[in-house]
This record gives C-alpha cells, structure tokens and sequence, in this order.
C-alpha cells in the first residue's frame, strides 16, 4: 500500500522535527475552509441535521482545547477528521468503532466478495441525472451500515488515507481496503437499481 | 486477472493506495482490456460524483463560522470538560478528602465545641452577672497564684443545634499575665475525641485554635467541661488547667 499525499509523516516540515502548534486565528481559517467536508461528514455519520450540529459543535470544542497536540506541517484535516470520529464514538454510538464486534467481519475472513457489478448496471448508474444521482447518493451512504459507513465519511469527506483510517479506527488497513470496497459495492447496487426503476418507469410509458 | 480482481482493487488502485507493482498491473489489465478500462472510467465517474453530491451544503460554512466562535469563546473552561468519569473520581476524592478533615478535626474543619470555647473565653457579647454560675461551676477563688478578675462572665457557647449556657472568669497573675476559664453545662456532648490527649494520667482536649491554646476537660462526676484559653503555644495554658483540674471537687 502506498501511502496518500498528506499523511502526518509526509508533511512534518521545520528543521530537526522542531514543529510550531497552530494559533486560534490559524484554526479558524483552516477550519472555514473545510466547513462543507465537516458538515456533511457529521451529516452522514449522524443521519440527523439537528445532531450533526451539536456533533460538529463538539468536534469544535474539542480541537480547541486539543489545538497544543497539533504541529503545523501535518494532515490537519486528518487531525480533525479524527477528533469528529472520535467525539462521534463518544455521543454514544461505540458500535461504529468496534471493529470486532460488526456483523461484516465475519464476511470479511471468509472473503466473500461483493458480487462483481455488470457494465449495463454500472452505465445506467452513470447516466442517471446530477440530481437524481445527488439525491439517492446522499440515501446510500445513509442507508450503509456504520462499519461502512464509518470508513467511507473518513475518506469521501475527510481525505483520510487508508491509513488514516486504519490508525482512527484501530483496524488493518486490509480491512479499511475491504469495507471501503464493500460501501462502494453497496452503494452502487442501491444506484443502479434506482436508475434501473427509473428507465422502467420511462419505457413503460 | 479477472473481473473479480480487477474491482475489487479498482478504488483502492485509483485512491493511490496500491503498491507500485499492484498498481502496474491494474494499470496493464486496464491497457489490454476495453471492457476494464471502461470500467476504470465509470469507478472515476461515480467517485467525482459521490464526493460532489457529499459536500454539496452551502450553508456549511456559515454555521461552521458560528459554531467556531462559540467554540473560541469557551476554549478555557477545559477543566469544567473533563470526562465524566474524570469528574466523578475527582469529585470522590474530594468528598473523602473533606470528610477525612472532618474527621480529624484537621484545620478548617477543627472541633467545632473546641472553637466554641475558644470564641466564648473573649467574647465581647459575655454578660457581667455571673456568680452564681461561677459557684454552680464550682470556679476557685485563687488558681495557684493567679487571682480572679471578677465578675464573672455569663455566656453562650454556639454550634451546630447546640446553645450552652457558661460562664467566664479569666484569672490574673501576679507578673501581670492572664488566663481565661471557661465552664459550661454540657450535657451529653463532649469535644471532638480526635482532639482527646492522654497527659499524666487524664484525657485532655487541647488545641490551638484561631490564634489561641486551648486545654479543656470534662467534670468526673457531671456534665460540665471546662477550658482554659491563653496564647497559642503556651504550655503555662496546660499548667493552669490542671491546677484547675485538681481543685475542682
């Protein structure tokens, strides 16, 4: 596995490791920059605009008084990907982090593999329109379960590396591969079929 | 490499994630294969859409804007969010701390009758028209060589649910130096036995308290304690109150 540009080991700059933390005013910035990514990311791990606030509210909190533990030079948004991950594990819902226990891991060592999708499938999905695809995509990941879904906010929104994601979840990065294969495989079948409905419904008039 | 492999390592290979040699042969399958290559187009396709659709919220940052003012405005009450189990250990701790003080009449938690007697040997509130307490008390005329400054004082001693009524007398020696006794009718409560002392034979309390020594003992045969208050750290205090202790009948 290759790692992807912008990993905390990548990017550390300043001569011999010495590193500055970032000011308040820097955080501010840096996070009105990622406020679309932020949100949403909160949006579909909590699939409730109400929470999704008060969690992105308390990732907030949280990277402020966490602001001394960040060096400049490193993958910020990792940095505070992670803290909405875990501030997420912390609102109660530690089934999304306990790799272990999720029902998929047992599909995962025993490599049953999604089924491969056909290419009629895969061009019906591609010529769905933006806003039936923006629609139902939204609907998709939604509807993925949390070891899924999980992983797939952390790269989709967070551009977290697999590794990223591995080192955030406490998993392999194997099974960081494997789940994200399976979101995408989920979440295309579900795409599919609805563009495949739609081509129904227009054919039957 | 068939279909199945080929998909399940295309999003993986597109991330950049794959090792160079996996991803050469991704890239190999791709170049030989129109049906993988159209393929590889729509995993990018769907992709590009996917990551457009998720951060398609324009009011985003308008609320995150909001939300990191108030953030900024609270970053200091950090020890007000430490976690909850954090809160309850300290909390814990400091309720046994406290109590444990408590317990053992460690300072500010000294013995409250102790403080009582102390407060009551100069207190300004203390009534002449005592003597009759005085006799009841059982007060002596001389103390080794110190004399009572009469009147005697009528008093009460305040704490907790308790009043007790007592009387002052404070005695005078002959270089000029004085003492204060203290009695009161005291039935049933006692000072703090944390504060209790073996010296000599008998059970003393003895304590400095808020500035002064005191030395205090109960009544063999009643419930009358008394106490004698002088300079802190003054061992002349202890010697007052056994000559106190011996006269007493």
């Amino acid at each position: 596995m290759q790692r992807r540009e912008g990993s905390p080991e990548e990017t550390q700059s300043g001569p011999a490791g010495v590193r500055a933390a970032l000011t308040p005013d820097e955080f501010e910035t840096m996070t009105a920059e990622l406020a679309q990514p932020l949100m949403s990311a909160a949006l579909r791990l909590t699939r409730r605009p109400a929470d999704a606030e008060d969690l992105v509210q308390d990732t907030l909190f949280r990277a402020y008084r966490s602001l001394g533990t960040f060096q400049k030079g490193t993958h910020f948004k990792a940095w505070l990907f992670r803290i909405l991950r875990n501030a997420f594990i912390n609102r109660g819902k530690r089934e999304a982090a306990a790799p272990a226990a999720m029902d998929f891991t047992e599909i995962e060592t025993e490599g049953k593999a999604p089924v491969v999708p056909d290419l009629t499938e895969l061009r019906d999905l591609a010529a769905l329109s933006d806003e039936h695809f923006d629609e139902r995509v939204m609907h998709a990941v939604e509807n993925l379960p949390e070891t899924f879904r999980v992983p797939m906010v952390l790269f989709s929104l967070g551009d977290l590396s697999y590794q990223e994601i591995a080192d955030t979840l406490g998993i392999p990065i194997g099974t960081v591969m494997s789940r994200l294969h399976r979101a995408r495989a989920q979440m295309k079948k579900e795409l599919a079929d609805y563009a495949r409905s739609l081509r129904m419904q227009v054919e039957d008039k | 490499m068939d279909a199945r492999d080929f998909d399940r390592d295309l999003h993986a290979w597109l991330d950049g994630e794959l090792a160079p040699d996996a991803a050469a042969r991704m890239q190999a399958a791709a170049d030989a294969s129109p049906e993988f290559a159209e393929r590889v187009e729509l995993a990018r396709q769907f992709d590009r859409r996917m990551r457009r659709a998720l951060v398609s919220d324009p009011a985003a940052a308008e609320t995150v804007r909001a939300m990191l003012a108030r953030a900024r405005s609270q970053p200091e009450g950090r020890l007000l969010r430490l976690p909850r189990g954090a809160m309850k250990i300290a909390a814990a701790l400091l309720l046994a701390v406290t109590a444990g003080m408590w317990w053992t009449c460690i300072p500010p938690f000294e013995c409250a009758y102790l403080e009582a007697l102390e407060s009551a040997s100069h207190d300004a509130a203390a009534v002449p028209g005592g003597p009759e307490l005085a006799t009841k008390f059982d007060l002596p005329d001389v103390l080794g060589d110190a004399l009572p400054a009469k009147p005697p004082a009528a008093t009460t001693l305040d704490f907790y649910v308790w009043h007790l009524t007592g009387v002052r007398l404070d005695y005078v020696r002959p270089d000029g130096s004085a003492f204060h006794v203290t009695a009161c009718d005291s039935q049933n409560i006692r000072p703090s036995f944390r504060r209790a002392v073996e010296r000599e034979g008998q059970t003393w309390w003895i304590a400095d308290v808020a500035g002064g020594r005191i030395v205090a003992f109960e009544h063999p045969r009643s419930d009358i304690v008394f106490a004698v208050t002088g300079a802190k750290g003054d061992d002349s205090v202890f010697a007052a109150a056994k000559t106190l202790r011996a006269s007493i009948h």
